[in-house]
């Protein structure tokens, strides 16, 4: 990947760690292995183990058009072999996870290529390539953007995600995705993202303590950072939204601001 | 003070690249690119404006089974047994195109057209200027052709009321007028028909995606500058361009995002086709503009933090529709796959904004839309993809001219991953693209030499 900080505005904790998820060098801390197989089976879209199912024959045994355009850009792995597009959905609860939907959204802007993503209030959504899926899914799932916790992988009934917490600090599921083991301590996956059963139980690790994944949030919040304090992001989004509204009445309005 | 004043105070001049990054044209007056002006866009709108398509394959299958008049997208509603008719139409194509010829024709040697396609499966035509100068809408060549190819029909197959003449109109027309819309044999080169369009400005915009797609055979450029053509086009049509800081909007915004004017869409594409992303995408758009001049550090914050100003909003504004182009070619190229467009256009635009305090394209028009149609197209809202949308879609319609080009490219992109693709939706403007004009097939070129030929007029 190419070099880059993406700037922005502000020097809070909150603001300092949004910058840190826009800089193309940065390496977030790996918390937790969990082999391909488990991350295939928690995908839930193939067995492990079997062939990746394809949409298309391989790019280079297709006869396309002409075009210097498709010369220039060069494909994943995944597109190169025709995959069938594939997904992950990820929840994460407004209770300090690591990222919320609309900082998720933006790492992937920064970091990953090829794929397609839609965040809403609670969940975003990525489609990738499958193979190109199941290697970001790994460093999705394996790294700090990942809380045993806070974050969830689900693609069906993503609800939960501004509910209170259970009493062992995990997200509210309906659909009872994974479990919290007393004697272990960590978390264990009994369903894929889509809610079927498991052969056998995948642990993602320990959560978090309460204190890092506050150190650790990219959400403003009244009780730590609060969103009135951030000046220097206020100042910018009132700007942009004045500009806005004068370059809508008549672009020249706007030179010179 | 006029459109030309306007712009010559400002110095508007571009170098126009092709889609090789090789340079067509340099220092062009911006008015040369104007729908206004130039002879290559002038000729793209006539040519639409004389269209007319007879998919006679369908009429003779229509007949074939007396499935007639139907409404559906997919499949046949309405059959009437009892009027089915055996007629070889499109093993005489020849004798009905002349027929067609003989009757739209003004005079002998007038710019009427009649091609023969696919082996007389369809018919391409472009009515006379004269005849279309009569008209008062978008239909008349259609109505007229449609109707010339019904008597056609009804003369070489010798029929009459009693042997079935009435039911050519319907195989021809659809069920137009019972209902608003003709699912007939008839089309032309933008889907509009009057009764059908929701509003003023749009005909230009009812082409969906991979229509445009298939016209320029998958070209990225030519495709993204048909598109954007079109688009601008409709905003002259629509009273957007009126007042020479809106009209310079549209065709800064056409220059440099449908254009590749100043070769900056491919310098970007080029910097980031190996292992660029969005953010490196948009990184490149800041400094480019910030190289060229057309923004600079108005205030550093206390964090160190730059806000932009410009001096040229119409400027920078084309500057990030290019930069949103590049980005989209660079994130759905390397996934082989259009479905990320939206997505691509809203992180490019909500990180950008954030990043210069500057506003996003459109004025926030290019996020707003794209927000919806990532939400409608998607999940459990899913509906249509990309190819499938035209820009005067609701979803789509609200931003002035700088996402379609982006949907376009998109679609040129894919490599076969989506449902609607342009072979099952626009598959008629794969085979037509064959007869069509120089001017439509090879649009950066063509609008290039054009512009050339003002150069020094303006």
């Amino acid at each position: 990947m190419r070099e880059f900080q993406i700037p922005y505005p502000g020097d809070d904790p909150v603001a300092n760690n949004r910058k840190k998820w826009m800089n193309s060098e940065f390496t977030p801390r790996k918390l937790r292995e969990i082999s391909d197989d488990d991350i295939v089976s928690l995908l839930g879209h193939r067995k492990p183990g079997t062939a990746y199912s394809s949409v298309h024959p391989p790019l280079d045994e297709m006869k396309e058009a002409a075009d210097p355009i498709k010369e220039l850009v060069v494909p994943t792995d995944g597109a190169k072999a025709g995959d069938r597009i594939r997904y992950i959905q990820f929840a994460d609860s407004m209770h300090f996870a690591p990222l919320p939907p609309w900082m998720r959204f933006r790492m992937y802007g920064a970091r990953l290529r090829g794929f397609d993503s839609l965040a809403y209030s609670g969940r975003t959504l990525l489609e990738m390539r499958e193979r190109d899926l199941d290697e970001t899914a790994k460093f999705l799932v394996e790294t700090e953007i990942f809380d045993a916790s806070r974050v969830a992988m689900r693609s069906v009934t993503v609800h939960g995600f501004s509910l209170r917490l259970d009493e062992d600090g995990l997200m509210f599921d309906a659909r009872r995705r994974y479990v919290f083991n007393k004697e272990t301590g960590e978390v264990e996956y009994v369903k894929t993202q889509r809610a079927t059963p498991l052969d056998r139980r995948i642990s993602v690790g320990k959560p978090l303590p309460e204190d890092e994944l506050k150190t650790l949030t990219t959400r403003y919040h009244t009780a730590l950072t609060s969103p009135r304090d951030a000046d220097e992001l206020i100042k910018v989004v009132k700007r942009v939204g004045e500009l806005r509204v004068l370059g809508g009445l008549r672009p020249d309005l706007v030179d010179g601001r | 003070m006029d459109g030309v004043e306007f712009m010559k105070e400002r110095n508007d001049v571009i170098d126009l690249y092709d889609e090789k990054g090789d340079m067509l044209a340099e220092a062009i007056p911006l008015q040369a690119i104007s729908p206004l002006r130039n002879q290559a866009i002038r000729e793209m709108i006539k040519t639409i404006k004389r269209s007319a398509i007879i998919n006679l394959k369908k009429a003779e299958q229509a007949l074939k089974t007396g499935a007639l008049g139907s409404e559906m997208g997919v499949g046949e509603e309405c059959q009437i047994p009892g009027c089915e008719m055996d007629l070889d139409i499109v093993a005489n194509a020849g004798a009905i195109a002349e027929m067609i010829k003989k009757w739209i024709q003004v005079d002998e040697d007038d710019d009427t057209v009649v091609e023969i396609v696919d082996g007389g499966e369809m018919l391409f035509i472009l009515a006379p200027t004269k005849r279309v100068d009569v008209g008062s809408d978008l239909a008349n060549p259609r109505v007229n052709v449609g109707i010339a190819a019904a008597h056609a029909i009804i003369e070489y197959f010798n029929l009459s009321p009693f042997s079935g003449s009435e039911v050519i109109k319907a195989a021809i027309f659809g069920r137009y007028p019972q209902s608003i819309t003709t699912k007939g044999a008839l089309s032309g080169l933008i889907p509009a028909w009057p009764p059908t369009v929701d509003g003023v400005g749009l005909n230009f915009r009812t082409n969906m995606v991979n229509d445009i797609v298939a016209m320029t055979n998958k070209n990225t450029m030519n495709g993204v500058a048909l598109s954007s053509i079109l688009e601008h086009v409709a905003m002259f049509d629509s009273g957007d361009a009126i007042h020479p800081a809106y009209e310079r909007y549209h065709l800064l915004g056409l220059a440099y995002q449908g254009l590749n004017a100043n070769n900056v869409v491919y310098d970007i594409v080029k910097a980031n086709g190996a292992d660029g992303t969005i953010g490196s995408v948009i990184m490149d758009t800041i400094k480019r503009a910030e190289d060229d001049g057309v923004i600079s550090v108005k205030e550093t914050l206390p964090s160190g933090f730059k806000i932009y100003k410009t001096d040229d909003a119409s400027l920078w504004n084309s500057y990030v529709a290019a930069g949103q182009l590049a980005a989209v070619i660079v994130n759905c190229g390397a996934m082989r796959a259009a479905q990320g467009v939206p997505a691509t256009i809203n992180e490019f635009n909500d990180i950008l904004k954030l990043a210069t305090g500057l506003p996003d394209v459109d004025y926030g028009r290019g996020l707003g839309t794209t927000i919806g149609t990532a939400f409608y197209s998607h999940n459990i809202y899913g509906g249509a993809g990309p190819g499938a949308f035209s820009p005067a879609n609701p979803l789509l319609r609200h931003c002035r001219g700088f996402i379609s080009p982006c949907f376009v490219a998109a679609m040129c992109l894919d490599a076969g991953t989506q449902m609607f693709n342009p072979e099952l939706t626009s598959g008629a403007f794969l085979k037509i693209r064959t007869v069509l004009p120089e001017v439509m097939r090879n649009p950066i070129k063509s609008v290039a030499e054009s512009a050339l030929e003002l150069k020094g007029a303006l």
